[in-house]
């Protein structure tokens, strides 16, 4: 079977572009995991609320950028509410604590969504146009902005967790909270940051993700399972391996449409198999990381 | 009237689930004091140095730390009021440096001179940027003391730190621990009876959760006649 080198390499951006998405909304999902040990499926509800909120803003005032910025903010306040509230109580408790109340608070976030914004999909304007020539094919501009952003907040993320104390103690935590605790740290006020850094994270992807897809409020439940793909492969609490899977799904999934469609859905699905037989803690998953 | 005590421990009783623990347990320790906890595997040591450092909560009993009660409170509250719990497991933070160790240490506790962990442990100066992950048993050791001496804590509570480490190092540990012990209490949990003969100045005995001995003859503790209890 031939492909097009022009097709190829639109493919490649494309999945470019997909893996940029998939890196903001799971980096988030890996951190929590590797910190606080608890599996949040509410991040999909601030990566849904975003678009919305990005969608509103940009139909009042034009501007994508601010409906961008306001999304990414306002999920920050609703995220930081709900961990204080929420989280705090189930942080000490079984892992199926979390995944279940996170699903409830995902289940009712997207019914809210649901009844202020409706259920018809909402279209949002890219707020870059054009295309950019790129080894003879022309690329989306907007892709090309979304993959350079990814770029930036890894690097972003990799500098507070890798040269400032709080991310040093973040890293600390990630191996094991009671030691840090017993240092003199308030590992509470880590849970708090990494929790509302993951969600503003995940509401900038669904903002970002916005204008490639339509905006509807069960946007979150379509991408669960590519998210748990790439951090499962990345391996929990990696931020490299987070980027290196989103890289990969990102790229299979592209090229698998491309070359037969539902191989864009299982192809990512026999990698995990394989790198959990491989290395069950992921490709890049830290083996000191314990439950 | 100041107390003759910087750490009382009353009849703690702790529990796992339905699993208890700890019955009843009670100790004191002066300041500058170092006192040991001895006992088989699963006798409840841990267990009790974890409720006093509150990173577990007892299901009765209380403990006072310089005249106030600190049953309750938040593990990081306690640590940083300078009573510090140093892991059985050797337990440095393996993805970090030495550097990076110590660091968060001082972070938490403000202490950013480190010539006093150096003073005790040369050998952390030239593994500064060394991985926890690749330090031996004594190292880790070394870093995990020199960790919690940052903050100048006024009790240290000292969970197994012989545990698997080769004679000699044990013997310099014993050394330090006297020398830490002119501004520091210690708590010393350890099943090494020679060790703790040369170091404690006082040892209690722990078996299946009980208090079943307490010794503070200096002659008894470096015959470990008390070992027949246990």
């Amino acid at each position: 079977m031939e492909i097009d080198i022009k097709l190829a390499i639109s493919a490649f951006v494309l999945g470019l572009g997909m893996s940029g998405v998939y890196f903001l909304l799971t980096v988030g999902l890996s951190l929590c995991y590797g910190l606080m040990r608890v599996i949040s499926l509410d991040q999909f509800f601030y990566y849904a609320l975003g678009a919305h909120i990005t969608y509103t803003l940009i139909n009042i005032t034009g501007n994508f950028w601010l409906g961008l910025l306001t999304g990414v903010i306002a999920v920050l306040f609703i995220a930081y509410s709900i961990e204080k509230l929420i989280y705090r109580q189930i942080y000490k408790k079984p892992i199926m604590f979390s995944m279940i109340l996170s699903f409830g608070v995902n289940l009712a976030g997207v019914g809210i969504i649901k009844y202020i914004w409706g259920l018809a999909p909402k279209p949002v304007k890219a707020p870059i146009g054009g295309t950019i020539p790129i080894l003879g094919t022309d690329v989306p501009g907007y892709r090309v902005f979304v993959i350079l952003l990814a770029i930036l907040i890894y690097l972003g993320v990799w500098y507070f967790l890798n040269k400032t104390i709080v991310g040093t103690a973040v890293r600390a935590g990630i191996d094991d909270a009671e030691k840090v605790e017993a240092l003199g740290i308030n590992v509470y006020k880590l849970f708090t940051l990494t929790f509302i850094l993951a969600a503003s994270l995940s509401a900038l992807a669904g903002g970002l993700h916005a204008p490639m897809i339509m905006v509807v409020p069960d946007m979150g439940l379509s991408i669960t399972s590519f998210a748990f793909m790439v951090v499962i492969i990345g391996g929990l609490g990696s931020i490299k391996g987070t980027l290196i899977s989103s890289f990969i799904v990102g790229q299979i999934v592209s090229f698998g449409s491309l070359i037969w469609a539902p191989l864009a859905n299982i192809a990512p699905f026999i990698l995990m198999l394989i790198v959990l037989l491989i290395k069950p803690t992921g490709l890049y998953g830290s083996k000191y990381l314990r439950r | 009237m100041e107390d003759a005590f910087i750490l009382k421990v009353n009849d703690i009783s702790a529990s796992y689930g339905q699993s208890k623990v700890l019955f009843g347990v009670s100790f004191n320790l002066g300041p500058h004091e170092r006192i040991a906890i001895v006992g088989r595997n699963g006798a409840g040591k841990t267990t009790l140095l974890k409720c006093v450092a509150a990173l577990l909560k007892p299901t009765s009993g209380f403990v006072v730390y310089e005249g106030e009660e600190i049953t309750g409170r938040k593990p990081f509250e306690v640590a940083r009021a300078g009573l510090k719990y140093v892991h059985q497991d050797k337990g440095v933070f393996q993805d970090l440096t030495v550097r990076e160790n110590l660091k968060l240490s001082s972070y938490a506790t403000g202490d950013y001179d480190w010539s006093k962990v150096f003073k005790y442990f040369p050998k952390l100066k030239i593994l500064l940027d060394k991985k926890g992950a690749g330090l031996s048993g004594g190292e880790k050791q070394m870093l995990m003391i020199g960790r919690a001496i940052l903050g100048s804590p006024k009790v240290l509570l000292l969970d197994e730190p012989t545990e698997g480490l080769a004679p000699g190092i044990v013997s310099d540990l014993a050394t330090v621990f006297c020398e830490l012990s002119e501004n520091t209490a210690l708590v010393i949990v350890d099943q090494n009876l020679s060790f703790i003969s040369k170091i404690a100045q006082r040892v209690y005995g722990i078996k299946e959760g009980k208090m079943v001995v307490e010794i503070s003859d200096t002659q008894e503790i470096q015959q470990a006649s008390y070992s027949r209890f246990l």
